[in-house]
């Protein structure tokens, strides 16, 4: 036994992966399955030494791939374990088709992603491309803006997917925030296991009466009710999240909300950004703030369930947004981010001019210029609401000075 | 074929070999990463054999030196080095290629003849006991 | 622009070669301020993965959360750990006016700042860390004494607590005699070292 075990609530100086490391050391899952990649390696190595050391009793299996190590993941959890994994990028992309299968068994998966650039061309960096790719698949999705996110996140993935019955996704930036040692709390080791409980599977194939795992459901009404089912529990997770987000909040002091604003009581410009990269938005913001700008910062924190009223409400009465993406999706009309934005502006019967920009592709480094530079592209927009908008096009920041025309 | 050496008071020294592209006469490999988006070529890397103008000499902290007096030119050390940097001329061993050269150790390692030694990277000369002038011996043959 | 108005953040950019512990060193800074309880961000950026390849890992410090993210493009302070890499990389780019560059080097202050062309308000600082770490734990790993030279001549972090945090954090890696020698190491560069 080498590691420290926590006896109370520790400030600590960590990486975001050792972050993810430690919260899944203190959930102490049955297994684990893995395979590395860059920029996640050091959370499954870290935990590898951890369960050679005996200080988790985890069971770990090194897969030959990614794939598997969904597959076994799946495998895990089915039997009846709390099954954990993470990945990055290319890892996320190999388990592509594992990923449908883990929501519509309805496992209570937890997976660590570390965001990382999709190839081609090859690229180890942090960008938003893998989990967009992942968008669909039925997962719960939660951003880190920093290692205590990181950690404060994937603690609330347990019981947001054993309530759920869906496989959560606990994402940090690669590099930037993994690979990046920052002040942090962790709680207490007895005050996770107390959080997480004693997990007592619903169904397992180990455990009680036998049962069939991943039946057929071929033509008829059948595949349809069970997807419904699953769309009934994604519906539930906005509500299940913030309810799980607020009993940690109520233990360490630090909230958990879908949507976390900066400066929106009044703004009249605001930015919706993801990820790392809305710390440099709200550094900018405050600077601005500081000479009578009237700006803002939405910063998305659960990004599926998409929180549409919180976005919508949050964006209420604002003169002009900007969505940045870190994800190039090729769609002619907007980035992901944006179109899941203008979705809820819509939703919320709020007509407003809206911009997309592309930034930060590949870890590209993101400027603080480039923060200054959309809130004053923001005080550009004309009048047109986004229905008439022809400023979909995503605009590429950070690329050189010819890299969009207002 | 004498090795460049860089020297600190200059620029930072990326590339060995300047000028433009084959692929565009208006593109430079230095300047790479300020082209246009439309300059880059599609795809893949459009010119054959450019890693061969970025400078990687750089990551070493000590260096292979090679002594043509003990030579057979058996050519054990141009097929072991992973970086191609033992540089050929009709089958004749002519000196490393210190643009490229990473210091790892493999051609001293396989030169049963101690042809090659590792020195550290500021020496460029071996010592006279270090070469075989000093200490002729019957070599075996390749 | 990139630094804290109130001016209560400093930005350190590092210079090393993969294998010379510059990640360990920005770790030790990291701890060293938490320990004085302030904020901390310490990130590397990689070139090739390979041992020798050149690397810069940023620090940031700040008695306020550090909210941003961004690479650090005006350090205040630069330390190179391997004097090798000047000329080869820039290592005092954006360096600020009025900031201080440390080096890892047996040459004078004043032959690397005729080197470096850096401005009469930079201060140059120089250490033997390479030396002083053969000498005291006898491998060539210029971490800790250089971070003993960032306290004496910045004071960003405080002698004492970079020798607490290393006596935590080696303490459950290393033998007594090794941690010793890290300390004597940290110690012998915060008195050495020649600042101009």
């Amino acid at each position: 036994m080498t590691h420290i075990k926590y006896t109370e609530q520790t400030t600590i100086a960590a990486t975001g992966n050792t972050f993810v490391t430690e919260a899944f050391r203190q959930v102490e899952p049955d297994a684990l399955c893995a395979y590395p990649i860059t920029p996640q390696t050091t959370i499954v190595e870290k935990f590898a030494q951890l369960v050679a050391d005996g200080d988790v009793a985890t069971e770990y299996v090194c897969t030959e791939s990614e794939h598997s190590a969904m597959t076994a993941t799946i495998g895990a959890a089915a039997a009846g374990g709390r099954a954990y994994t993470a990945t990055s990028a290319q890892g996320l992309a190999h388990m592509w088709e594992e990923l449908y299968i883990a929501s519509g068994l309805r496992l209570p998966i937890v997976m660590a992603n570390v965001n990382r650039a999709l190839s081609a061309p090859i690229n180890i960096h942090g960008d938003h491309s893998d989990i967009m790719g992942a968008r669909d698949t039925g997962w719960v999705m939660i951003l880190a803006e920093s290692p205590q996110e990181a950690y404060d996140n994937t603690i609330i993935s347990t019981p947001v997917s054993e309530d759920l019955l869906l496989p959560v996704m606990s994402c940090l930036d690669g590099f930037i925030t993994s690979h990046s040692i920052m002040r942090g709390d962790v709680a207490a080791d007895a005050t996770v296991k107390e959080f997480v409980g004693e997990y007592s599977p619903r169904d397992s194939l180990m455990f009680g009466e036998p049962r069939t795992v991943g039946p057929f459901a071929n033509l008829g009404p059948t595949y349809m009710k069970v997807k419904k089912a699953q769309r009934d529990a994604m519906d539930r997770g906005l509500e299940v999240i913030k309810r799980v987000g607020d009993q940690w909040a109520e233990i360490t002091g630090r909230s958990y909300d879908h949507v976390e604003c900066w400066g929106m009581e009044d703004a009249e410009r605001a930015i919706v950004v993801m990820g790392s990269a809305a710390g440099n938005a709200r550094a900018v913001a405050r600077s601005l703030r500081e000479g009578g700008e009237k700006v803002g910062v939405v910063k998305i924190r659960t990004y599926r369930p998409f929180p549409l009223a919180d976005v919508g409400a949050a964006l209420a009465h604002v003169k002009a947004v900007a969505v940045l993406d870190r994800a190039e999706t090729f769609s002619t009309l907007a980035g992901p981010l944006a179109k899941d934005t203008i979705a809820a502006l819509f939703n919320a019967g709020v007509t407003v001019p809206v911009r997309n920009y592309i930034y930060g592709l590949g870890g590209n480094d993101v400027k603080l210029e480039q923060m200054y530079q959309v809130f004053d592209d923001l005080t550009k927009v004309d009048g047109d609401g986004i229905a008439t908008s022809v400023n979909m096009t995503p605009r590429y920041l950070g690329i050189g000075p010819c890299s969009y025309e207002l | 074929m004498s090795p460049i050496k860089y020297n600190p008071n200059t620029d930072p020294q990326k590339w060995v070999k300047s000028g433009p592209t084959s692929i565009d006469p208006d593109l430079t490999l230095e300047d790479f990463e300020n082209w246009t988006v439309d300059q880059y070529p599609i795809g893949m890397v459009g010119e054959a054999g450019n890693a061969d103008a970025y400078y990687t000499g750089a990551w070493r902290h000590e260096k292979p030196l090679w002594d043509p007096a003990i030579c057979t030119n058996c050519m054990m050390c141009w097929i072991n080095c992973a970086d191609t940097a033992v540089i050929m001329e009709n089958q004749k061993v002519c000196g490393i290629n210190y643009n490229h050269c990473k210091g790892c150790g493999v051609c001293p390692h396989e030169c049963r003849f101690g042809a090659l030694k590792m020195v550290p990277e500021h020496v460029n000369h071996l010592e006279p006991e270090q070469s075989a002038e000093a200490e002729p011996e019957i070599t075996e043959g390749a | 622009m990139s630094h804290d108005t109130k001016g209560r953040m400093t930005e350190i950019r590092w210079h090393a070669r993969a294998g010379q512990g510059a990640v360990t060193a920005a770790n030790l800074v990291a701890e060293s301020a938490l320990a004085e309880g302030r904020y901390f961000q310490a990130m590397p950026e990689f070139g090739p993965e390979r041992m020798g390849a050149p690397l810069k890992a940023f620090t940031r410090l700040s008695d306020d959360p550090i909210e941003v993210s961004n690479n650090v493009e005006f350090p205040h302070i630069i330390v190179v750990l391997d004097d090798t890499l000047i000329g080869v990389v820039d290592v005092c780019e954006g360096l600020c006016e009025d900031g201080t560059v440390i080096v890892n080097t047996t040459k004078s202050s004043a032959e690397i700042r005729e080197v470096l062309q850096v401005a009469d308000s930079v201060r140059v600082a120089t250490i033997p860390a390479t030396e002083i770490a053969l000498e005291t734990i006898k491998r060539n790993i210029p971490n800790t004494p250089i971070v003993g030279a960032l306290a004496k001549v910045t004071g960003v972090v405080a002698l004492d607590s970079v020798l607490s945090q290393l006596e935590l954090s080696f303490g459950r890696k290393f033998s007594q005699a090794l941690i010793d020698a890290n300390l004597d190491s940290v110690r012998r560069a915060y008195e050495e070292v020649v600042v101009e």
